[in-house]
């Protein structure tokens, strides 16, 4: 397909306003007669709460509210995340917003207070006296299965879900094999390290609407915040902001309903933005995963049974764990073909910090697993990285262990080989210390949110008279290039430059809604609406162009703010004109137009099997690292990603996408780790927890796969979250290449390197 | 509740007169890159700040025979443009390298960075290295303290609150040799898990002088005085270094918290101690 727009690497719509600092972030924007909020948060991570004494902070002057869970009309709702149809309880989880009974993690909201001025806040937040009874608590996953356990919550069982998949006969399977690999893995809690933390602004405006001005990726909370407050779904109203990075950490709600709360109780503005510190403890975290796994293959490098038992540390609360989990289940095996196949999953609370959506979705944990495993049996069977993955990778036609068939282009073996012949020729390593290594590791990752979700996405075009034109689409923009890859193709459709193209996101008053900007869904899902209304309004001007022109709209192509023949283009009319002849004649210049999924049943059982995403992604990641054999540092010399995209509708956001993928789980795998000891966060702020800078990360060499193959608009994949799997065990196979050392915990720091290298001695 | 007052003295007797006055009521800012974190964090509250910034007589580097004296208000990206620092303070310069990050090496002060007493300061461990003296000033007058004896654990030392660190000084280290090394967990703004300074005049093959100091592996930075002691006079046989390993670890004492284990720290001693020696000497 010949385009002029789509598959060029243009500059975004928003990168100019950022640049030069004039987007008003969350906490950038004020109200005359705004109040203050703090949070008070609970000092313990297992506790019952005896009494809370809140008089001495409602006495300090220029305190205006002081809430505790008593003040909340609905306290405990059954949560849906953002969610509009029902998908049962297996699927859902209580979400508590404040404190009440017991406490189940450290950082717990326990009370809200608004104040004439932040300092006065945090004042009041000192004088709310919080009777605690200390809770043994419990912080082990594995132990919190145990019967007896202590109960995170009031009796009810730890275990949020269990999921399994059964394909063949795994004894069978293991009894044929020449080799088997057993290793257990174990991932930590990470944080999302946003540059932005959690912040918005809420307002009571004159028709006794909520207004809810915050960085969220999940407008449709407004839903969730009117039920907390026993309101009508349209007294509440969420507008949201450009986020300063989103990874999952938005995607649950932050600070809206305690801002609805404190507004509605003193009808006064309220800003709430969080600390660094306070975001670090408060929000969801990448669940730490205990993964036993067992894969069998022959002597010739056929996989012939996998076995794999996945514990989910799920933390306080459910939140998004069960889907989370799910994910897990499906991505266990990998991409690859395996007769015989067993996976146990479980997601079991603890008093830890609560795991939910962090980019990757699940896919991520087992990911660092199963790789490792191929690398290991590459190894034991003298077979280079590539062949093992090729010989055993998903193909067309192949299948899932869930059942699930792909019946377009899969991409693994390509994408695997170009990553690591891109390494390019060994050079020589000069440093004595310095022992040089490879490793390569592929991934699958869907895109688009569980099928059974039935999800849909809605978007408005409207052509002005001046033929400029408006997209309204209730998409949130996390800085990944949502709302420009909607203009690129509106303009690729009618024709009509970027500059004359302006887009209304993230409102849920004025915009159509577009679901969660979660899941990379957004390109696929609202690219598609976006692309139906574009479509729609397209075929009506060529239809009034025909007639004015007097050719037939199959010999017409619209193109450069006209309309013109194919066959000889000096039959031509400029698209003003058209719409112009279009609004006399009063033909609608306007397209809402929804784009829904596939749609599947709520699984029936803790059996998995067949449809349970729409599509997946494919990547590869391949590394150079140079392992310093005293110190164990870990420098990663060259790195490369290649995806299947589908289609690059903005090559230098996929780019992008891809680059920051890869360094957000380098991270991953070589410093982050969200420490935990008793329920209490060891490293509370970026002085302990560590991300790379720039300082860190090599260049990262791209590699784009177009295969057309994807369901978005024009063939597009998602690549959002795929971006960031396969990175980690990437490198942790090129530490094994590099000093033959098999990390199996991340992250893989120079003191677990450097004492596994001593010990061989 | 956090309440500061602010005072921006003119002179330094200004300062120190309003030094004299506040006592421990009172707390010297310049790059605040320490205090205001600490600030953030509640671990610093209702003080007077006093911000000496400005006083110009706490700048500059300057040589006058065989001794170097640099105003405590020097920032570390001053120190890295310095010419003398390079020629004659080299452990300096080379640790200059590898303090923070670029922005905090454009606020930070050599002043500040002694005052602050990290175990784990990366420009005062350049200074042990270099055997440099801090000048201190109050109402009562000056003294001169060994950087070895300025520290007495985390974040203490023997400065008074009347007092005002207004420089350091060494005596050159031209015709000798030089390395800092520092191990983080990444790059570029990391706290040390351990740091070395290097200072070492060669007779012949043989160690002449050499000074060794040591940082985030004590409760102050330190030197490691035994190690120098068995150094001076031996070549510096494979052998001999190997000792000297062993020896070095002992007289450190790291401790075990969320970045490293005792352990590991123990182990890098060694291998800081070897590598020093490997860059300066190559």
């Amino acid at each position: 397909m010949e385009t002029t727009v789509i598959g060029k690497g243009l500059p975004k719509v928003d990168a100019w306003a950022k640049v030069k600092g004039n987007i008003v972030y969350a906490d950038d924007f004020t109200l005359p007669g705004m109040l203050y909020a703090k949070v008070l948060r609970s000092k313990y991570p297992a506790a019952r709460i005896l009494a809370i004494d809140t008089s001495k902070a409602e006495a300090l002057p220029g305190v205006q509210a002081v809430l505790t869970a008593k003040d909340v009309p609905n306290n405990n709702l059954r949560a849906k995340f953002g969610q509009s149809t029902d998908v049962g309880a297996q699927f859902e989880g209580l979400y508590r917003v404040l404190a009440e009974g017991k406490v189940r993690f450290m950082g717990e909201a326990v009370a809200l207070v608004a104040a004439e001025s932040l300092k006065v806040a945090e004042e009041a937040l000192d004088l709310i006296e919080v009777d605690y009874e200390p809770l043994p608590g419990v912080f082990d996953p594995e132990e919190a299965l145990q019967p007896g356990a202590y109960p995170v919550g009031e009796n009810e069982s730890n275990v949020v879900s269990r999921f399994k998949v059964r394909k063949g006969d795994v004894e069978a399977g293991f009894a044929a094999a020449d080799v088997i690999i057993e290793n257990t893995y174990r991932v930590p809690f990470v944080d999302h390290a946003y540059l932005e933390p959690e912040s918005g602004v809420a307002w009571l405006d004159e028709d006794g609407v909520i207004n809810i001005r915050v960085s969220t990726q999940v407008i449709e909370h407004f839903r969730t915040v009117a039920e907390v407050l026993g309101l009508p779904q349209n007294r509440v109203r969420v507008i949201g902001t450009w986020l300063g990075g989103g990874f999952g950490g938005k995607e649950d709600i932050t600070v809206e309903s305690f801002l609805a709360l404190l507004t509605w109780k003193t009808g006064r503005p309220v800003k709430l933005t969080y600390t660094r510190e306070e975001s670090i403890l408060a929000h969801s975290k990448r669940h730490a995963y205990v993964m036993k796994y067992k894969t069998g293959a022959t002597r010739d490098g056929r996989l012939v049974a996998l076995e794999a038992e996945l514990i989910s540390d799920a933390g306080a609360y459910t939140y998004l764990t069960p889907w989370v989990l799910l994910y897990s289940t499906v991505n266990a095996t990998g991409p690859y073909d395996i007769p015989n196949v067993k996976v146990d999953t479980v997601a079991v609370l603890t008093n830890n910090p609560f795991g939910s959506a962090n980019r990757g979705f699940g896919a991520i944990q087992p990911n660092v697993a199963y790789e490792s495993q191929m690398d290991e049996l590459a190894r034991v069977l003298g077979m280079d990285p590539l062949t093992i993955r090729q010989k055993n990778c998903l193909r067309q036609g192949g299948s899932l262990a869930t059942g699930f068939t792909f019946d377009r282009y899969v991409a693994v073996a390509d994408v695997a080989e170009k990553a690591w012949q891109a390494l390019g020729p060994v050079q020589e390593n000069e440093d004595k210390n310095i022992r040089l290594g490879r490793g390569l590791a592929v991934g699958l990752m869907s895109y688009g949110r569980l099928t059974f979700l039935h999800d849909s996405s809605r978007s408005y075009v409207k052509l002005e008279l001046d033929g400029s034109a408006v997209i309204r689409c209730g998409v949130p923009d996390l800085g990944g290039g949502q709302a420009q890859s909607l203009c690129q193709i509106v303009a690729e459709e009618l024709g009509i430059p970027l500059e004359k193209i302006k887009i209304y996101i993230a409102d849920t008053a004025l915009t159509p809604l577009a679901g969660t900007t979660t899941a990379t869904r957004q390109l696929y899902m609202s690219g598609n609406a976006t692309l139906k209304a574009a479509r729609e309004l397209k075929e009506r001007l060529l239809t009034k162009a025909a007639a004015m022109l007097g050719v037939r709209v199959a010999y017409l192509k619209i193109a450069n703010e006209g309309i013109e023949s194919t066959v000889d283009p000096q039959q031509r009319i400029s698209l003003k004109e058209v719409i112009n002849a279009c609004a006399t004649e009063g033909i609608e210049l306007f397209c809402e137009a929804q784009f829904n999924a596939p749609f599947t049943e709520v699984p029936a059982s803790e059996v998995i099997s067949g449809r349970t995403f729409a599509d997946f992604t494919f990547g590869a990641h391949a590394v150079e690292v140079a392992v310093d054999v005293e110190t164990g540092a870990v420098e990663v010399r060259k790195l490369v990603a290649c995806y299947d995209v589908g289609k690059a509708i903005n090559v230098l956001n996929v780019e992008g996408q891809l680059e920051g993928g890869a360094i957000y789980c380098l991270g991953y795998a070589l410093m982050e780790e969200l420490a935990v000891e008793q329920g209490r966060i060891k490293t509370p702020s970026f002085s302990e927890y560590l991300i790379p800078t720039s300082a860190d990360v090599p260049d990262v060499e791209t590699i784009l796969i177009e295969s057309g193959a994807g369901l978005g608009p024009y063939g597009a994949k998602g690549v959002g979250e795929p971006a960031c799997n396969s990175i980690a065990p990437a490198i942790l196979n090129a530490i094994r290449d590099a000093v033959g050392v098999r990390v199996t915990s991340l992250p893989a720091t120079p003191e677990k390197i450097a004492l596994a290298l001593r010990k061989e001695q | 509740m956090s309440s500061f007052a602010y005072a921006v003295p003119k002179t330094k007797d200004e300062a120190l007169a309003l030094l004299n006055e506040l006592g421990p009521g009172g707390r010297v800012v310049a790059g605040c890159t320490n205090i205001l974190p600490d600030i953030r964090a509640k671990k610093i509250t209702a003080c007077t700040l006093v911000d000496i910034s400005r006083l110009a007589e706490l700048k500059g580097i300057n040589v006058r025979g065989e001794k170097v004296t640099i105003g405590s208000l020097t920032t570390i990206n001053e120190l890295l443009h310095s010419e003398i620092v390079a020629n004659h303070g080299q452990v300096l310069w080379q640790a200059g390298q590898r303090f923070a990050d670029p922005l905090v090496r454009n606020r930070a002060t050599i002043g500040g960075n002694l005052a602050n007493a990290s175990p784990a300061a990366d420009g005062v461990v350049p200074l042990l290295a270099l055997d440099a003296r801090v000048m201190v000033a109050s109402l009562a007058g000056e003294r001169e303290i060994p950087v070895d004896a300025f520290f007495t654990g985390p974040g203490k030392s023997v400065l008074q609150p009347n007092e005002l660190i207004t420089g350091v000084s060494f005596a050159k280290t031209t015709t000798m040799k030089s390395a800092f090394i520092k191990f983080g967990l990444r790059k570029a703004m990391a706290i040390s898990l351990a740091s070395i300074g290097l200072v070492v005049g060669l007779k012949g093959d043989k160690v002449d002088q050499v000074r060794i100091a040591l940082g985030a592996l004590a409760p102050t930075p330190l030197r490691a005085r035994q190690t120098e002691s068995y150094l001076a006079g031996n070549t510096l046989t494979p052998a001999v270094v190997a000792r000297a390993q062993e020896i070095v670890r002992t007289e450190v004492k790291p401790i075990s918290d969320v970045r490293a284990s005792q352990e590991y720290r123990l182990h890098l001693t060694g291998v800081l101690l070897k590598r020093a020696f490997e860059a300066a000497l190559a």
